[in-house]
C-alpha cells in the first residue's frame, strides 16, 4: 500500500510551478551580471597584466624590500600567471553565464531539455568553484603550519 | 485564456536528468559551503593572530584590520548560510518529492546570487570612488 503511493507521489514529480519560475528567472539575471562582470574585470586585469606588467613589478620593488620575491619574477612569468587566472576565471563563469542563457530560454520554450542543459551548466559551475576552494584553503592550510 | 495561463505554469516538468542535475547541484553546493566554512575559521585564527601582533605598533591598524574582519565574517556567513539552506532543501524536496522544500531551496539559490550581485556593484561603486579619490588627491599627498 505504502509503496503504491510512493509511486503514485513519485509519478506526480516536482513541478516548475510560478514560484519556481519567477526564482529561476531571478537566479538567472543575476547569473548573468555577475558573469557578465567578471568577463569585463578578466578583460581589463588581462589588458593590464600584458601592457603594465614590468611596471606593476618595478612598482613593488619600489614600494617595500619585502616584496623582492615578488619583483624577482620575470615580465613573462607574472604575463603568464595572469593569463592563467583569467583563462579559469573565464572557463568558471562561462558555466555561470551558460546557466543563465539555458534558464532563460528553458522557462521562455518550455524546453525541458534546455533546463537540464542549464541546470548541468550551473552544477560544473559549483563543482569548479568547489575545487578551488578546495585548493585555497589548502594552501591557506600550508601558510598556516 | 486561464488554459493558456495553466498550461504556461504547468508545462516545465522535472525529468529524471533535471533532477539528477539539481540534485548534484545540491551536493557541490554543500560541499562548497562547508569547505568556505573552514577557510572562514583558518582566516578568523590567522588574522587574529596578526592583528594581535599589529595592534601592539599601532592600534589604529588593529581596529581597522578587526572591522574589515567582522564585514569579512558577516558577508561569508551570509552567503555560505544562504548556500547550505538551499542545498539541504533542494536536496530533501527532491528526495521527498516535496514541493514546498523544493520551492525553498530554489528561492535561496536565487537569493544567493542576488546577494552576490548585490556586493558585485557595491563593490565597484567603492572601487570608481577609490579610483576617484586617488586621482584627485594622489598617493600619500
Amino acid at each position: 500500500m505504502d509503496e503504491h503511493q510512493q509511486d503514485h507521489l513519485s509519478d506526480m514529480g516536482l513541478q516548475i510551478d510560478g514560484e519556481v519560475r519567477q526564482q529561476l528567472s531571478v537566479a538567472g539575471k543575476w547569473a548573468k551580471f555577475i558573469s557578465i562582470l567578471i568577463f569585463i574585470c578578466s578583460g581589463i586585469l588581462l589588458l593590464a597584466g600584458v601592457a603594465g606588467g614590468g611596471d606593476i613589478i618595478r612598482e613593488f620593488k619600489n614600494i617595500s624590500p619585502a616584496y623582492q620575491s615578488f619583483s624577482e619574477l620575470e615580465g613573462g612569468i607574472l604575463i603568464g600567471i595572469i593569463v592563467f587566472i583569467v583563462l579559469v576565471l573565464v572557463i568558471m563563469y562561462y558555466f555561470l553565464f551558460n546557466f543563465s542563457v539555458k534558464i532563460k530560454r528553458a522557462l521562455l520554450s518550455e524546453n525541458s531539455s534546455e533546463l537540464n542543459s542549464g541546470l548541468k551548466s550551473l552544477k560544473i559551475y559549483f563543482i569548479i568553484t568547489t575545487i578551488i576552494a578546495i585548493i585555497s584553503l589548502l594552501s591557506n592550510l600550508s601558510n598556516l603550519f | 485564456m486561464n488554459e493558456q495561463n495553466d498550461k504556461s505554469i504547468f508545462d516545465l516538468n522535472l525529468d529524471e536528468e533535471g533532477k539528477a542535475n539539481l540534485n548534484g547541484v545540491a551536493q557541490w553546493a554543500n560541499i562548497n559551503a562547508i569547505v568556505s566554512f573552514i577557510a572562514l575559521g583558518i582566516s578568523i585564527f590567522s588574522t587574529i593572530s596578526a592583528l594581535g601582533k599589529v595592534s601592539r605598533y599601532s592600534s589604529e591598524a588593529g581596529g581597522a584590520g578587526l572591522s574589515g574582519l567582522l564585514i569579512t565574517v558577516g558577508i561569508s556567513l551570509l552567503l555560505n548560510i544562504l548556500l547550505i539552506t538551499s542545498a539541504t532543501n533542494l536536496k530533501k524536496g527532491l528526495e521527498q518529492n516535496n514541493q514546498a522544500l523544493f520551492n525553498i531551496g530554489i528561492t535561496k539559490l536565487a537569493t544567493y546570487f542576488k546577494v552576490i550581485g548585490i556586493l558585485a556593484i557595491i563593490s565597484i561603486i567603492l572601487l570608481v570612488l577609490f579610483f576617484l579619490f586617488v586621482s584627485m588627491f594622489g598617493f600619500g599627498r
